[in-house]
């Protein structure tokens, strides 16, 4: 089992709140990679070797949903771990969608205080270990707190 | 599916039935002989109740609609259907409809003209008859076509957010629909700056952060609060097309 800092990518066009949440998720002692748009998220997130995904819907270029269904129709070249939409629009179309195209959940940005945001992301990556630790015993491990 | 929904889908059904009825009734009261005199004052007696309605301080679009509707059927139907003058309010009437409401209660107000004008058809003049059914069906593509360019102009013009998930139903998505879009959309960009905020006095709180961080912190909060009184100025503005708030010019005042 790796005991190295979880690997995060951010996708946020937000320049104010990129920094916030680069900064919070380093605190916390995540290795932190960003993405300004959709286009930069889906070439990194191609790329692959996150633990994680924070993604943002509203972007220009490429929107959230853009950026799920370029992964879908590419898959990233080393696994990723959950995509996360991270957002300030509530669009419940939008959100079923981007749960349809796989995010694995949702997180609405203005609900979230920095200690609820962490605690959402441990609770991702402690599931994704147990699914992963379940269905093989091969598949890389994920740090424990 | 929500109860908003659920009423949603009731309203349009009846929407769909109630418009596709409307010319089968008054094919009806023309074709019946006790009846034929009356669709000839029917037309005058619409008109009557639409000057008088418009009059009214408080209208409601969906009667306003209907009274419209029934206006130019029965003075289409008093002036002979298909041989009618006035023939050509009809596409318009199927196209408004496909604006107002949506392209399926278009579609089944030109298909019950469709079904009218068949039935009327001798087969003297099978060019004339197929060159009618056809101009008739062509108005179905012609207010998709439109509407959905409409609502694509109205996305460009007013920043009405059609997210890509969206954009594949923009053909049958309702005025409601782009509203409730236009108010996500103000929401979500209002939002913004306010959870930079939130997350900022949460940090600064927690006691957490170096010297440094909150050199760094402090300015974006600041700018993150002018950009909030920004937005809401610009809502207004918007909104109510007002002028009133200019850059340097932070009181509720109106220029004059």
């Amino acid at each position: 089992m790796t005991t190295a800092a979880p690997h995060i990518l951010l996708v946020d066009d937000d320049e104010s709140l990129r920094q916030m949440y680069n900064l919070i998720l380093k605190k916390e002692g995540f290795t932190v990679d960003v993405a300004n748009d959709g286009v930069q998220g889906l070439g990194k997130a191609r790329t692959g070797g996150y633990d994680l995904v924070l993604l943002d819907l509203m972007m220009p270029n490429l929107d959230g949903i853009g950026m799920l269904k370029g992964l879908k129709e590419e898959g990233p070249k080393k696994p990723i771990g959950p995509i996360i939409i991270l957002s300030n629009a509530g669009y419940d179309t939008v959100a079923k969608e981007a749960e349809q195209l796989g995010a694995a959940g949702f997180l609405m940005k203005a609900d979230l205080l920095p200690q609820d945001l962490i605690r959402e992301i441990h609770a991702y990556l402690d599931r994704e270990n147990s699914e992963a630790k379940a269905k093989s015993p091969w598949k890389r491990g994920r740090p424990t707190r | 599916m929500s109860k908003k929904q659920s009423s949603t889908r009731k309203q349009n059904i009846f929407l769909v039935i109630g418009y596709f009825l409307l010319p089968v009734f008054f094919a009806i009261l023309t074709a019946v002989k006790i009846f034929n005199k009356l669709s000839l004052i029917l037309p005058i007696i619409f008109l009557a109740i639409f000057c008088v309605y418009w009059l009214l301080p408080i209208k409601r679009p969906a009667l306003s609609v209907l009274l419209a509707t029934l206006l130019v059927i029965s003075l289409v139907s008093a002036t002979g259907w298909f041989f009618s003058p006035f023939f050509f309010a009809l596409y318009l009437t199927a196209i408004g409809l496909g604006f107002i409401y949506n392209p399926v209660v278009a579609i089944s107000f030109t298909l019950s003209l469709v079904m009218l004008f068949t039935f009327s058809m001798t087969g003297e003049r099978p060019t004339y008859d197929l060159l009618t059914l056809l101009s008739l069906l062509s108005v179905i593509p012609i207010t998709i076509a439109l509407r959905k360019s409409f609502l694509l102009v109205q996305q460009e013009k007013k920043g009405i957010l059609i997210l890509e998930g969206e954009k594949n139903q923009a053909g049958i998505t309702s005025l409601d629909n782009i509203l409730a879009n236009r108010i996500n959309n103000i929401g979500a960009t209002l939002r913004q700056p306010i959870t930079y905020v939130k997350q900022a006095v949460s940090l600064l709180v927690s006691g957490k952060l170096s010297k440094e961080e909150v050199d760094e912190i402090m300015p974006r909060m600041q700018k993150s609060t002018e950009e909030l009184f920004t937005l809401v100025k610009e809502f207004e503005r918007e909104t109510t097309n007002n002028k009133f708030f200019t850059k340097n010019n932070s009181s509720n005042t109106k220029k004059s």
